[in-house]
């Protein structure tokens, strides 16, 4: 009936409804309402599809792509029910992820509870290293320390292993070593490095966040290999692709690397989801794009491109003499080289003069398009 | 409709002098549209919010962007505090004492463009860090409001670097006392002042640009206030913001008619004051309340201190307001109306109302215990509701001096974290008292930042008090000093008097000091100043706290977590709380257990269950741990 690839799906799984939207390149729609199946969430969509083909006649074979959106990994944090992680990390350092920034966000509040630790103290492993915050190793680890810090572990039956060293964002050595300790003696283990899931300075952040990737690996993981024996199953061989935190989509098998990007998908598929309805309500898509999302997406851009504007026109000099192009980088050059110190402080002025003027021009474009700045 | 009743009949009474002697109309009518005033409401405390985020996203120091040591508000024409944005609970009761100071010096002598500056303990401050900085708004030539803001400033000079020094015993050596001043006259930098703080203070440029800060978010309350009068008008915006203050009274009395009447009083010490070594500092408060207000009478506490420990009355008003607030339901607007509804009396020349010339700049101590001495009092009052003593409130560490190029820098370091037991679950494990609601800095950014490294960040064991819900157990935290020479200050405590269990519950393990664990170990006093060199380590460990309820009630499920999780060592379980635990299955021996608790029960011969404890009950010492192991 149709040509093959040309229908897209978009799938949203609930706690009690799966939604399916099945979406043809001509504009055609076919929508269906399943009870979700709660346990194997796949069979929900595999089954909804199935009779969304029967209805409409049409086969696996014509899906281009499925799109889908899952709470799968929020409710195994909010529920608790995410994997049984083992924590390694540096000696002295066992109840950073505990202990968290101290602060509360009530005051006044006697009966305040901190939310329980995704990894229990005895899960937290700590293994006799230092590195300092400028990367330098002061304390090396040593293999025999890394093994049985993974042994231990190992022998608690953790279900995946996070790994967040003090100051490994700086040199991840340390953790690299016990990446590597962890694939030899588990090799079907899900573990989470710091160094590969979020470089960057701040340790109960980090921690936090590397745990959080080996909570909800195990789920996630097991969540999109069933969906995938599934559509197989079914005759769908279609890609599947994730919605992230982000707004942007990724592939089933980055999303099992990195379960902690479609954590927030719902809220971020909503935002999708405005936009889709602007432009439904009659907003024009150029209104949309230029005024609203490329806006927004201009600033980093703007404020990167201010002063490189400015390097590019002053600094040159090579293209200009490869080019024989006649430009400011090549007289300055050729100013310096006949000791010419008038010309050279002329150009320098000008060189500081532009730069200042594009920076300032940089600052003023930010203020157009940045809806927080307001002028008074 | 009844609280409303009773308000009109006493509020004249109740509402004390604070009203009259401004001479401002009382008025009882309620804005006609509730819908409208809950959209003002919630738009100014929105702005007192936003002057927060300000503070927090421009300033340079870490003790405002990581610990959070600052509070933003907003105040009426007359100076009545309207709004609180909060993000310390221990300023709460600062805003007015200071504004009150401003409207006695200046009265009408301001104009548009006015900015205020302050910081004198004896003049309306606190302590000489925490600089006030406030901005009259205007709508035309009619004064509307207050824009208001107090941070805790890196240094503003003195003798010890951070201003922080505990054994300090005179103002003058603490540091520069700036008395209110005009900062800006309409609109005119005042240069000289300016100069005066950059010569008198140790890092410039980080207290201009906190400084600064407070000034963006005066300017951001401006802009945003005037957008409220723009659209309310400058009467309605008015009745709306006095409507606030008399929402937030309406619910304060209606709130306190509901807590028992009566008379209620408790007592604490402070180790010393770091000066006079081991004389301890008594703490007196007693409760009185009659039907919908209530007195917080401190009469009975110690006179004030030679070291730097001495409070203004402000903070003694916050630290009493805290305990207060903890008991009433959340949802009270943070201003002049809950003041009206609770008096706070403390006589001048004791700790808690220090007259010139009293050393004040750690008073923060005085402020915790104060509130965990509330606590107590309000234990004995409502013995379901409250906690036990927490480890003391934070301990502070100051670590300053020059490097090799004369540099300076200065590590301020306020850290705290176990909560005192409550009657329905265990103290929380690192959380920041009730009194300083203070985040903690990230380890890593202080390593890049500062000639400091962190060696330990971590839970003790078996530090934290027994109870059937035990307290929360403390951390310690190894400070590695890396510059050549430095100053290292540090004010602690709850060394000697440690923090109370209630209803049975036992009391928290003392603090402790130590340089060079690894090495000599030398025990250090609770608070000292000393010159520390390079590969120098200090360690502090926090106070457990106080647990609640008898232990031996305590689920032996709860007893063999902890242990699991080596919060509670074997010979501790068995000895605190009468449990047995198989550290090879990770079970409890139940026959045992009750056995050794009957046994326990027995020697211990309560008649009743000690409603506070202050040692280890007999036949708990840990003498009884020794015999077990």
């Amino acid at each position: 009936m149709s040509a093959i690839g040309n229908y897209r799906v978009g799938v949203d799984i609930g706690g009690t409804f799966t939604d399916i939207v099945l979406l043809g390149a001509d504009g055609t729609l076919h929508t269906k309402k399943v009870s979700s199946s709660v346990g194997n969430y796949a069979e929900a969509i595999v089954e909804g599809l199935s009779e969304l083909f029967h209805e409409t006649g049409l086969a696996g074979a014509v899906i281009e792509e499925i799109r889908h959106g899952t709470t799968v990994a929020s409710n195994a944090i909010l529920e608790h029910k995410g994997a049984r992680v083992g924590l390694v990390t540096t000696k002295g350092f066992r109840d950073v992820l505990e202990i968290r920034t101290l602060r509360m966000p009530r005051l006044y509040d006697l009966a305040w509870e901190k939310p329980a630790p995704l990894v229990e103290r005895y899960l937290r492993q700590v293994v006799d290293e230092r590195v300092d915050a400028r990367g330098r190793i002061e304390r090396a680890l040593d293999p025999k320390d890394a093994e049985r810090a993974v042994d231990a572990l190992l022998a608690e039956k953790v279900e995946a292993i996070a790994v967040c060293l003090l100051n490994s964002f700086a040199n991840p050595r340390h953790e690299l070593m016990i990446k590597e300790i962890v694939e030899r003696k588990a090799p079907k283990l899900k573990f989470s490095i710091s160094y590969e899931v979020l470089p960057e300075i701040k340790e109960y952040e980090r921690t936090s966040t590397t745990v959080i990737n080996a909570y909800v690996m195990p789920i996630v993981a097991s969540y999109l290999r069933a969906m995938r024996t599934g559509l197989d199953g079914a005759g769908i061989p279609a890609r599947l692709l994730l919605m992230q935190s982000n707004g942007g989509l990724t592939s089933d098998t980055a999303a099992a690397e990195r379960p902690m990007n479609i954590i927030e998908s719902g809220p971020a598929g909503g935002v999708v989801g405005a936009q889709a309805l602007a432009r439904a309500k009659g907003l024009p898509t150029l209104r949309i794009v230029l005024g609203h999302a490329l806006r927004a997406a201009a600033l980093p851009l703007v404020s990167y491109l201010g002063p490189a504007l400015a390097a590019i026109l002053t600094g040159s000099l090579v293209v200009e003499q490869i080019f024989g192009l006649p430009g400011i980088g090549r007289y300055f050059v050729q100013g310096a080289l006949n000791r010419d110190y008038t010309l050279v402080l002329g150009v320098l002025i000008c060189y500081a003069a532009l730069i200042i003027f594009l920076n300032f021009l940089a600052d003023i474009i930010y203020g157009l398009l940045d809806p927080r700045v307001r002028l008074t | 409709m009844q609280p409303c009743a009773r308000l009109a009949v006493d509020s004249f009474a109740g509402r004390g002098q604070a009203l009259q002697h401004v001479g401002m109309p009382v008025s009882h009518e309620s804005p006609k549209d509730p819908i409208a005033f809950e959209l003002f409401k919630n738009a100014i405390f929105s702005i007192a919010d936003e002057m927060a985020l300000t503070v927090f996203r421009t300033t340079y120091s870490g003790v405002l962007k990581d610990n959070m040591d600052y509070s933003t508000g907003f105040a009426d024409s007359d100076g009545k505090l309207v709004a609180q944005g909060l993000t310390l609970p221990g300023h709460l009761g600062s805003v007015p004492t200071a504004m009150d100071s401003i409207m006695r010096h200046y009265g009408n002598d301001m104009a548009p463009g006015d900015v205020f500056i302050m910081n004198d303990p004896f003049d309306g401050g606190m302590h000489l860090p925490d600089i006030f900085v406030f901005k009259p708004l205007y709508h035309g030539d009619r004064r509307m409001a207050f824009a208001c803001t107090v941070c805790h400033h890196t240094d503003v000079g003195g003798r010890v670097a951070g201003s922080n020094a505990s054994d300090s015993t005179e103002i003058y050596a603490e540091g520069l006392r700036i008395a209110p001043l005009k900062l800006y006259e309409a609109g005119k930098l005042n240069k000289t002042i300016m100069t005066f703080i950059e010569k008198n203070v140790r890092i410039p440029v980080k207290v201009f640009g906190d400084l600064r800060a407070q000034l963006a978010a005066c300017h951001i309350a401006e802009q945003q206030f005037a957008e409220l009068v723009a659209k309310h008008g400058p009467d309605e915006t008015a009745a709306f913001m006095r409507e606030t203050v008399d929402y937030a009274e309406r619910l304060t009395r209606s709130a306190l008619a509901n807590l028992p009447d009566g008379e209620w009083s408790f007592e604490d010490w402070i180790d010393d004051d770091g000066v006079d070594y081991g004389k301890p500092i008594r703490l007196f408060v007693t409760i009185r309340k009659t039907g919908d207000h209530m007195v917080v009478d401190w009469t009975g506490t110690n006179p004030q201190v030679k070291g730097a420990i001495n409070n203004t009355l402000s903070f003694t008003k916050a630290a009493s307001y805290c305990g207060i607030r903890s008991v009433l339901p959340p949802g009270i607007p943070n201003n002049e109306g809950v003041f009206r509804a609770i008096e706070v009396i403390c006589p001048p020349g004791t700790v808690g109302n220090g007259v010139l010339p009293a050393a004040c700049a750690a008073r923060g101590l005085t402020g915790f215990r104060m509130v965990d001495c509330m606590f107590g009092a309000l234990a004995m009052m409502l013995p379901d509701k409250v906690k036990a003593a927490g480890d003391g409130g934070n301990t502070g560490i100051s670590i300053g001096g020059y490097d090799a190029e004369r540099k300076p820098f200065i590590y301020v370091d306020f850290t705290c974290g176990a909560w005192g037991a409550r009657p329905w679950s265990d103290g929380l494990d690192g959380n920041s008292h009730m009194m300083a609601n203070m985040a903690s800095h990230s380890i890593e950014v202080t390593e890049a930042e500062e000639p400091i490294q962190l060696l330990a960040y971590e839970f003790v064991a078996d530090k934290a008090g027994a109870g059937k819900y035990r307290g929360g157990v403390p951390f310690r935290r190894d400070y590695r000093f890396l510059e050549e020479e430095g100053t290292l200050q540090v004010r602690s405590d709850r060394r000697d008097f440690r923090p109370f269990g209630l209803y049975g519950g036992s009391p928290g393990a003392p603090s402790e000091n130590y340089l060079n664990p690894q090495a000599e170990n030398k025990i250090l006093p609770g608070k000292f100043t000393m010159i520390v060199k390079k590969g120098d380590i200090f360690r502090h460990v926090l106070a457990g706290a106080g647990g609640w309820g008898d232990p031996l009630e305590r689920d032996p499920a709860a007893v063999l977590k902890d242990v699991r999780n080596e919060l509670l060592s074997p010979a501790k379980a068995l000895a605190d709380y009468g449990v047995f635990v198989d550290t090879a299955k990770w079970s409890v021996d139940a026959v045992a257990t009750a056995k050794r608790r009957e046994e326990i029960r027995r020697a211990r011969g309560w008649t009743e269950t000690p409603k506070v404890q202050r040692h280890d009950p007999p036949g708990l010492a840990s003498g009884t741990v020794k015999a077990a192991e």
